[in-house]
């Protein structure tokens, strides 16, 4: 009963058990296919550029806001990236100017919602539209490639002969934004803005600028991870990122966020990614037709989405069922 | 003189009139013997009437302040739910009504979730446009025997069906008629019928109207319902005018829709919003894309102009009819 008790109500403990659980039934469906290097490969590049985002992203839905436009901003930055590259710039030059691009982006997004007071919603939907025409435009839709052979080491270079670099930059940045969010002054205060905003301006905090500076390091952590794709795909396509906007937002759904703001984590938020990911290598793993993919992580979200907006019901529910079981015990 | 500039050219309706003309024109001069041209002109008439008929049900859902972002996924979907069932040749009057009740079971589903469950609609119809498209190829793949028809999922040929919305009158294709008479009746009920003006209220300030006793959920699930059944028949025209159905198309469709609802003068969070200015606006949005076409533009070009407008809009409605005042910092 306590065990189920948690299970509805302490969602890290859920999303841990889930995950325990679905990594162990694939070692049983298909153990030789799962644990291959290819596979464990796959899993860990397929999640890593996500992972370098949700920890932004997360603090900026914690704070009440959305980013549609990560997906994009991931496109636009290595576009930017690429083309400087091509142009003969060093490595770290471009860098520079891929990161200036998202965060101005960021700076965008951040402006029209936080100060205009446009929704978040349909100014990132705009903005997911307009800057993947953007990169489809200035691309030519075509891709590119040729780019220094040094660039690889950034995303490929292998620790101890086998972790990548890209997955040790992932985790650090999902550990950083989990400490920030518990420790850090500045970053707490988006679970304020989120809580209740007309409170928090009340409080003295600068609601304004706090969102404005979500929105740009999101745009920032987008750029990076357009970077390290780039780098590690030693080619741009113009479509690069374009399934990082639902992955993320499904991920940090079932992290167990609120839309509304007020409540998230961000290590949940990467559990929730781990699982959306391990549903996309069961479905490889387990021969079942790709093309299920989506129709299960949407199913997924929605799911989730009425979890999250009911728990208060259930837990009750819950709690009455123990309660009455522990009243005829007594008697 | 001055009055008639400030009370009717000021009027989104008016504005949005005077814009798609002077569109008319400058593609026009560009390139008069495509754009003027019998088929072209069928072309985007056929695309207008599709959208206008989702935009009506799509206008009273985002009157409630409600959206739907799965519209393109159930288009999808129905189409190809339809496509499969007379291709296996089933009787078509029946596969009709089928495909109808489906669009109605699917948008009560996503009311009952939105309302009673209470999920926020986005999340509810984001995971539902990426469920739907899913099931639609999914659909597609198994009906079609296992095999990709074509390479695009596409069920075809279905003339059974072309007698609905294949033919036309003197000229204009049947589909056109379909929706001047959905065009006309949105209108009607929407100033007329006393259930469906409620939303007008359940938008502007949903927890008054819940005092007054209006029954917001019930009308919530409806307005869900109504958008189901709009796409379904919008779906039906359009595999029965083409005589194909497709699982992969309509992904534009969410952005294409609401932004054509809301440059019509709806606003996100609810309370305003017309048919006609809904109408305009799909009108004005297809015949930007029709431009493309004509001019030779890249169609790249066709959604950025999309996300502008619609950004545009938004900003419009926030700046000169709430009177917004940028934040001095």
């Amino acid at each position: 009963m306590k065990i189920l008790k948690n299970f509805f109500l302490n969602r890290t403990f859920t999303l841990i058990i889930i995950n325990i659980l679905f990594i162990i039934i694939l070692i049983l469906v298909n153990a030789s296919a799962f644990l291959s290097k290819i596979n464990i490969y796959g899993l860990i590049f397929s999640i890593a550029a996500n992972m370098i985002i949700i920890g932004a992203m997360t603090s900026l839905m914690i704070s009440g806001g959305i980013d549609l436009t990560v997906g994009s901003t991931i496109g636009f930055s290595a576009l930017i990236f690429a083309l400087l590259l091509k142009s003969g710039i060093s490595i770290s030059i471009a860098i520079i100017g891929a990161l200036i691009g998202g965060v101005f982006i960021g700076a965008v997004n951040g402006y029209i919602i936080a100060y205009i007071g446009i929704s978040p919603f349909i100014t990132t939907l705009s903005g997911w539209f307009i800057l993947r025409s953007i990169v489809f435009l200035i691309s030519g839709s075509s891709s590119m490639a040729g780019f220094p052979k040094a660039l690889n080491l950034i995303s490929n270079y292998k620790v101890l002969e086998v972790i990548p670099t890209f997955i040790i930059f992932a985790v650090i940045c999902v550990i950083v934004f989990e400490v920030l969010m518990r420790k850090n002054k500045f970053f707490r205060q988006n679970f304020l803005i989120g809580g209740n905003e007309p409170a928090a301006t009340l409080l003295g905090i600068k609601v304004r600028k706090v969102k404005l500076i979500n929105y740009m390091v999101t745009g920032l952590m987008s750029a990076v991870a357009g970077i390290f794709l780039t780098a590690r795909y030693m080619a741009f396509m113009p479509e690069v990122g374009s399934g990082a906007t639902f992955q993320i937002i499904t991920a940090i759904i079932i992290g167990g966020a609120s839309l509304t703001g007020g409540e998230g984590s961000v290590i949940r938020s990467f559990l929730g990614l781990f699982f959306v990911s391990l549903i996309t290598d069961a479905i490889a793993i387990m021969g079942v037709n790709i093309l299920w993919n989506d129709a299960f992580i949407g199913a997924v979200l929605i799911i989730m989405a009425i979890l999250n907006a009911n728990t208060p019901i259930i837990a009750r529910n819950l709690s009455n069922w123990e309660f009455k079981s522990q009243k005829k015990q007594k008697i | 003189m001055k009055l008639l500039f400030k009370n009717f050219f000021i009027k989104r309706e008016v504005v949005l009139f005077l814009v798609i003309v002077l569109l008319f024109l400058v593609v026009g001069l560009l390139n008069p013997k495509d754009f003027f041209s019998i088929g072209n002109f069928k072309a985007y008439m056929t695309i207008i009437s599709v959208r206008a008929i989702v935009a009506c049900g799509m206008t009273v859902l985002m009157i409630s302040g409600g959206f739907d972002m799965s519209v393109g996924g159930q288009s999808a979907m129905l189409g190809i739910i339809l496509g499969i069932m007379v291709f296996k040749g089933m009787n078509t009057t029946i596969s009709v009504i089928i495909t109808i009740i489906f669009g109605v079971v699917v948008g009560l589903v996503i009311g009952f979730i939105v309302s009673k469950l209470k999920v926020n609609p986005f999340m509810v119809t984001l995971g539902g446009m990426f469920l739907f498209s899913g099931l639609a190829i999914i659909i597609a793949f198994v009906g079609g025997g296992g095999k990709f028809q074509d390479q695009f999922v596409t069920v075809r040929p279905l003339t059974a069906i072309h007698g609905i919305a294949g033919g036309s009158f003197h000229g204009v294709e049947y589909i056109v008629f379909y929706m001047v008479g959905i065009l006309i009746i949105s209108y009607i009920f929407l100033k007329k019928n006393k259930f469906l003006r409620q939303n007008f209220y359940i938008g502007s300030n949903e927890n008054a109207a819940r005092l007054v006793g209006i029954k917001v959920d019930r009308l919530k699930i409806i307005n869900y319902a109504l958008v189901g059944l709009m796409v379904a028949i919008a779906a039906i025209l359009k595999v029965s005018r083409y005589n194909f159905a497709t699982a992969v198309a309509d992904s534009n469709y969410p952005l294409e829709i609401i932004a054509s609802v809301i440059i019509g003068g709806a606003s996100l969070s609810g309370g305003e919003g017309s048919i006609i200015g809904s109408f305009l606006g799909v009108c004005l949005l297809t015949l930007i894309y029709n431009s493309t076409i004509i001019l030779g533009i890249n169609p790249a070009w066709y959604t950025l102009l999309v996300g502008v407008i619609l950004l545009m809009s938004v900003l419009y409605n926030e700046f000169i009819r709430k009177k917004f005042v940028i934040y001095k910092n």
